[in-house]
């Protein structure tokens, strides 16, 4: 038994000698793209939306906000303003905690936010495209934004500006090449005279684009240096 | 002494024989069904001719396809002004179809940290002794949702690598524990939305937001929590 | 010595287990034939008398607008089987049941009776509504063309109609005249299509055809221009003149591609609109991609016959994407690939192959079958056939309902007539696309033989080192800001994709030093 064992491995040895010898042909294994000229290519856009302010235990804002951004290339955006007006609704725990427990709270974090105006670089590095259903599809782009600005908060009916560095992702969906969709989540962090403070945003909205370059341009460039 | 050559192969062939018959039969009773009469003696008449027009899918042979999934999860319950809790949550699903599951069950505990203003409120009762406030904390919660999955896409990151990403609704109905400090169960709702990012044929990342709507059994109000999370998703079963 | 006994055991009873299972299919299908060439009347059975009931009519009447079509059916029926043909509302009785068969998806049975009320055209008012229903039909299902185009319509007066029924009969009257060369009548009909009908732009493509037929390029190529620029459904949301359109572009391209000039052929090829996942769309990517491969572009044909990877044209018989793809890694110098392509061919096509060798009947090879039926006219008479066996088990769910009036046996002896004539006809046609596409396997199989050989060739080709050098290719850079989105396949297919793959893989050709250039 012993000696076919070893029969069966000296034998074997030259097909793995010969085996790791073999060329290796999956370097350069073909590669498959679809290249498709981009649906939807933004130039000017202006943006309206409706958000919310969730985090804050005492209120919760509603939110109104409009921007600008102009859009350098595929990848490259500059949100030159992004406006946005806080209606702040009273969750009444200042009321429960003054019922209750006969404390009344003092606000240390500085106030509630009112306005907030940022700019904002903006990072679109995704686009794609979804199926409904299998039924129908929706073009979609993925971007990232970071900035600052001022912010606004009030105080005792006292309204004081601070500055606020601000990062988030959102999502657009196209409807027509000159209204879209969009879905923003955006952390502000607010540089007050306490410990910075953080604002959490959700915000959904509606985006109108002019856009007046060549439509054909992607169609006859094939993209790619090769 | 047997060699490799000798009775061990004649047996196999022998055995390999006495198997082949039985297959052939069986291989040509069901070529003879496949090619029997349909009405018109035409043969393979359901699969000729060109397809029927219809209407066009988008996309075909999707690449992924899940059947049993395991959540695990990590998030937190934010939205409480006197306790934030960090949750971790695990849980089944069978997904029926592309675009329908059941989230079996989900089971979702709950540690909680005092916020700043519950040890302030705490600090300053105890001090003017006013007793202990009670302040209602969630331990765990159950729910089963049904989920509906109309969005599945696809997009290039940096145009080098492509991301499959699928967006779900779910609702359905939850069981909630809490400490009001009596423990009580409240029954409920829970709904909600995610977005499940691919990351390999067995293993995907989702968010989920969602919404706890419920009816506290000790505090007699409707109560809502915010739960925001996000795990992985470990399915088998599927298309493999 | 044991196993070659084995082995011819083995082989012998394969034999006799394809003649045994040959014998039940060959029976089957003898009597089929039989029954489709007989001649021989069907068996009258006894017809039950019934009484007018009067308030049948009404009652049947009610039942259709209530939707309620299986009883609408019955009572119509039953007022057809006891009426006076002279009856004034008989005819309207007919066109009813016509409706109430169309509403249960007997379309076949519809068709029938639409045609009757057509062609007795003892109620003028009725006419252009059944004319109406039968171009509808015409346009969206599978049907009978020999009854509705050549009995009803052709060489027939209809009086005044509506324009788009005008169009539509004009349309067919000159077709059917241009088939049996009567080309001045049939243009005298076309005359009478307005321009802003889809049926103006099937008859500028007929008189395309024609042109072709007798050699006059020019002309052809100028009347398929016309189609695909005709006012007509601008922003393409009919499918019934987009399909005319495409056609028409499919005929210029390969009129082009026929006088090689392959650039202006891919730009009419790119023109083609996607409206379904059809043979007549794979048909147009191998196209395509034989077109790319001319002018060089390997890439983007290798991408081309990847797309007809995709499961709904995986069915579909086009041994040449095979060979295309061989050459074009042949020309690569990618030579395991190029074998692999031959082996594919060969694991796909083996066994039909055998078959045709041992002269299996042709329509038993599944492969024939479904290439001799994937386009022309005998797919129509295959999607027909198969539409009167689905609407024959539509009549069996409600026979019990129809029984008392006999409705279902009438049914049944319309569709078996229907399917009797139409397997007749189906055989007469099949015979030759199967032999065709038989001979195309063949052919298919000869040239990847070739392939295999010439691979095999240039495996060993002898280039002196000193000459030899790879080509200089350039890496695949891939812009991450570009105004075309990237999308790597990864198994799926998008159908909007379908069209726009490529494939990037470098050449591995040596070149010699005093030729220069660099490969493809």
């Amino acid at each position: 038994m012993r000696r076919c064992l070893f029969v069966l491995a000296l034998s074997l040895a030259p097909v793995v000698a010969h085996a790791e010898a073999q060329p290796d042909i999956e370097t350069d294994a073909p590669r498959v793209f679809s290249i498709q000229p981009r649906p939807y290519r933004l130039g000017h856009e202006f943006s309206l939306g409706l958000g919310v302010l969730p985090l804050d235990a005492f209120y919760k804002g509603a939110v109104i906000g409009a921007g600008y951004t102009y859009h350098f290339s595929d990848f490259w955006a500059w949100e030159m303003a992004n406006l946005n007006y806080s209606l702040n609704i009273d969750t009444g725990l200042e009321a429960e905690l003054l019922d209750r427990y006969g404390v009344r709270p003092v606000d240390s974090a500085g106030g509630k936010i009112t306005l907030i105006g940022t700019t904002n670089l903006v990072v679109k590095p995704l686009f794609g495209k979804f199926s409904v259903f299998n039924l129908s599809k929706v073009f979609a782009e993925t971007y990232f934004v970071a900035g600052g600005g001022p912010i606004r908060l009030e105080r005792d009916g006292r309204g004081t500006f601070y500055f606020t560095a601000d990062i988030g992702v959102g999502i657009r969906f196209w409807v027509v090449k000159a209204f879209s969709i969009r879905f923003d989540v955006r952390d502000y962090l607010i540089f007050n005279d306490a410990l910075p403070q953080n604002a959490l945003m959700f915000m959904i909205g509606a985006s109108f684009n002019y856009w007046n370059g060549d439509d054909n341009k992607a169609v006859k460039s094939n993209g790619g240096a090769y | 002494m047997r060699t490799f050559r000798e009775l061990g192969l004649h047996g196999l062939a022998l055995r390999f024989t006495c198997c082949v018959p039985v297959v052939l039969c069986a291989i040509a009773f069901t070529a003879s069904a496949a090619r029997a009469d349909s009405r018109t003696g035409v043969p393979f008449l359901d699969e000729l001719g060109q397809r029927e027009q219809g209407q066009l899918e988008v996309l075909q042979n999707r690449k992924y396809n899940l059947l049993n999934e395991l959540i695990i999860e990590v998030g937190g319950l934010p939205a409480d002004a006197y306790n934030k809790g960090l949750t971790i949550t695990g849980g089944y699903a069978l997904h029926f179809s592309q675009f329908v599951a059941w989230e079996v069950g989900t089971f979702t505990y709950s540690y909680n940290i005092d916020s700043g203003l519950k040890e302030k409120l705490v600090r300053v009762v105890n001090l003017y002794g006013l007793g202990t406030p009670q302040l209602p904390e969630i331990n765990w919660f159950v729910t089963s949702n049904l989920v509906l999955k109309p969005i599945y896409g696809k997009q290039a990151i940096f145009n080098r690598n492509v991301i499959h990403v699928e967006a779900f609704l779910l609702a359905g109905p939850a069981i909630v524990n809490r400490s009001t400090p009596d423990t009580e169960f409240s029954i409920g709702a829970n709904f909600g939305a995610g977005l499940r990012f691919w990351l390999s044929k067995h293993t995907s990342l989702r968010i989920d937001i969602q919404e706890l709507l419920f009816y506290g059994s000790n505090t007699k109000e409707i109560e809502t929590a915010l739960h925001l999370h996000a795990g992985f998703g470990f399915a088998f079963g599927g298309d493999e | 010595m044991k196993r070659f006994i084995a082995l011819a055991a083995l082989l012998a009873f394969e034999n006799a287990a394809f003649a045994q299972d040959q014998a039940p299919a060959q029976q089957a299908q003898e009597q089929a034939q039989k029954q489709a060439e007989s001649t021989d009347e069907a068996q009258i059975d006894e017809v039950r008398e019934l009484e007018l009931d009067p308030a049948v009519f009404d009652n049947a009447l009610e039942d259709f607008y209530a939707k309620n079509y299986a009883d609408g059916a019955k009572g119509f029926y039953a007022f057809i089987r006891t009426a006076n043909a002279t009856d004034e509302r008989f005819e309207w009785a007919q066109f009813f049941l016509a409706e109430c068969l169309k509403g249960l998806g007997l379309y076949h049975g519809a068709v029938q009776y639409y045609y009757l009320v057509a062609k007795t055209r003892s109620r003028p008012e009725i006419l252009p509504m059944a004319l109406g229903r039968l171009e509808e039909i015409s346009r969206t299902r599978p049907f009978d063309e020999n009854l509705v185009f050549e009995d009803l319509l052709y060489d027939s007066e209809f009086g005044f109609l509506p324009e788009n029924l005008t169009n539509w009969v004009q349309y067919v009257q000159g077709y059917y005249d241009y088939r049996n060369d009567f080309i001045e009548w049939g243009n005298r009909h076309f005359d009478q299509v307005k321009n802003d009908s889809p049926y103006f732009l099937k008859a500028l493509y007929v008189k395309g055809v024609y042109a072709l037929k007798k050699r006059k390029d020019d002309e052809a190529l100028a009347l398929f221009d016309a189609v695909v620029h005709a006012d007509v459904d601008k922003d393409g949301t009919d499918l019934f003149a987009q399909d005319a359109k495409n056609q028409a572009h499919l005929a210029m391209a390969r009129l082009l591609y026929d006088m090689q000039e392959w650039k202006k052929a891919l730009d009419e090829y790119d023109q083609v609109k996607q409206i379904d996942l059809s043979f007549n769309q794979a048909q147009l990517l191998l196209e395509k991609a034989w077109t790319q491969y001319h002018l060089g572009e390997y890439r983007k044909a290798m991408g081309l016959l990847h797309a007809l990877r995709a499961p709904s044209y995986s069915r579909f018989f086009l041994p040449d994407a095979f060979t295309l793809r061989g050459i074009i890694f042949k020309q690569l110098c990618h030579f395991i690939p190029a074998k692999r392509s031959v082996r594919e061919f060969r694991s796909t096509f083996g066994r039909p192959l055998q078959d045709l060798r041992r002269r299996v009947p042709l329509e038993n090879i599944r492969v024939v079958s479904r290439g001799a039926t994937q386009d022309g006219l005998i797919a129509r008479r295959t999607e027909l056939l198969r539409s009167l066996e689905r609407e024959g088990e539509i009549i069996d769910k409600h026979d019990s309902a129809w029984s008392d009036v006999e409705l279902d046996k009438h049914l049944r002896r319309l569709y078996e007539l229907e399917l009797r004539e139409q397997a007749r006809l189906w055989r007469i046609e099949f015979k030759t696309a199967s032999d065709n596409t038989g001979l195309e396997l063949l052919e298919s199989e000869e040239q990847m033989n070739l392939l295999d050989y010439e691979v095999g060739l240039d495996i060993f080709k002898r280039l002196k080192a000193e000459e030899a050098r790879l080509g200089a290719e350039k890496p695949l850079v891939i812009p991450y800001d570009s105004e075309n989105v990237y999308y790597e396949f990864d198994t799926e297919f998008w159908n909007d994709e379908l069209h726009s793959y490529e494939f990037f893989v470098n050449s591995r050709c040596f070149e010699a030093a005093s030729a220069g250039g660099t490969a493809k």
